[in-house]
């Protein structure tokens, strides 16, 4: 008994002469929201940041096939089988690229975007629908090329659609990469 | 005559110093963290840490901590991917450790303890500026950060990553209470 109560009282000196030792965070009155370990967060922020390095890639991708496609565009005329090829490969890379961001998780203590960011989102109210209608527009027109016919109305706008779609969507690229 | 006079009163600038005594908390702060991608460079900053100091006659002991999430930068996205590559979900705040002499110079050299993602590093002679008195004052300096020092992955743009060297500049001021 008195060997446990020696323990006991060495311990205990041993504790208190550990906490009298310095300063601990808890001495600093932080919430315990901002101390708190969140793992189910950790998860969500290696989801997102995996799945926003993706549309980075595939963003990049998408900007290089994109602009393949612009430079084998020929004018009034049925495309050629490389427009057509870098056409559709840019446009699924852009798609999945988009889908990354889409799909890419929030975190719930959402604040809002701030610089650049509020940039590259707005941009996308520009590059999305055209990069949607321009495509469709080029093929309507290069099925009208195949049947020896001129396309009308909206139809021969698609290279002009596209390219503001494109432009805008460069722009989006630039605003993460360069400071302004 | 006068390049001594001026180098005397110089060096005895250079000396000024106050002793430390009592309990101290601090006031106001102002930390950065300057990171450099391959065509921009970040600051972030956080205004939101709190500390305090204990000082006998001999030593004196300073901790400071700020929540990692608390950095913010012109760019939102940028703020919620350092979280991710701090590992702040996991380890969420940011702490350095002061032990010195209460014998605050000047212009004087620290060794700072910093706990930050689940690791902690010592840097040594960290030189620091410091104004003010025993009852209220300041302290400025810049800490040379390496990520690697803290095993934090580093981030990339375009395939490059950004610099190992992650300067962070500290300002605070502590008052005695």
């Amino acid at each position: 008994m008195k060997r446990l109560n020696l323990i006991i009282a060495l311990l205990s000196l041993s504790f208190n002469s550990f906490a009298a030792e310095g300063l601990s965070l808890d001495d600093l009155g932080f919430n315990a929201s901002d101390v708190k370990v969140d793992k189910a967060l950790t998860e969500k922020l290696e989801k997102r940041n995996w799945m926003l390095k993706a549309h980075q890639y595939t963003a990049l991708g998408a900007l290089a096939l994109m602009s393949g496609a612009i430079l084998t565009a020929g004018e009034h005329k049925q495309a050629k089988d490389s427009h057509v090829a870098l056409g559709i490969a840019g446009a699924t890379a852009y798609y999945t690229a988009a889908s990354f961001a889409f799909l890419a998780p929030e975190l719930d203590e959402k604040t809002p975007a701030r610089g650049m960011t509020v940039w590259h989102r707005r941009l996308a109210w520009i590059h999305f629908p055209a990069l949607l209608i321009g495509p469709t527009l080029g093929y309507l027109a290069n099925q009208k090329y195949k049947k020896g016919q001129e396309p009308t109305g909206m139809l021969k706008n698609h290279a002009a659609i596209t390219t503001i779609g494109f432009i805008a969507f460069a722009a989006s690229a630039l605003t993460m990469t360069i400071e302004f | 005559m006068k390049k001594i006079i001026i180098i005397s009163l110089l060096s005895i600038s250079n000396c000024f110093a106050f002793n430390l005594n009592g309990n101290y908390s601090l006031q106001s702060s102002s930390i950065t963290y300057k990171m450099k991608y391959l065509l921009k460079k970040i600051n972030a900053t956080s205004t939101e840490a709190k500390g305090k100091g204990i000082c006998n006659k001999k030593d004196c002991e300073f901790l400071v901590a700020a929540p990692v999430k608390s950095f913010t930068s012109k760019d939102s996205n940028r703020d919620t991917n350092m979280l991710t590559y701090t590992k702040a979900s996991d380890f969420p705040m940011v702490v350095v450790k002061l032990k010195t002499l209460s014998e605050f110079k000047e212009n004087g050299n620290y060794d700072l303890d910093i706990s930050f993602a689940g690791q902690s590093h010592t840097y040594k002679n960290i030189a620091m500026k410091s104004e003010g008195n025993d009852t209220k004052f300041k302290v400025k300096g810049t800490i040379p950060l390496l990520l690697s020092d803290f095993n934090v992955e580093r981030p990339e743009l375009l395939l490059v990553k950004v610099d190992d060297l992650t300067p962070i500049e500290v300002e605070v001021t502590f008052s005695r209470h």
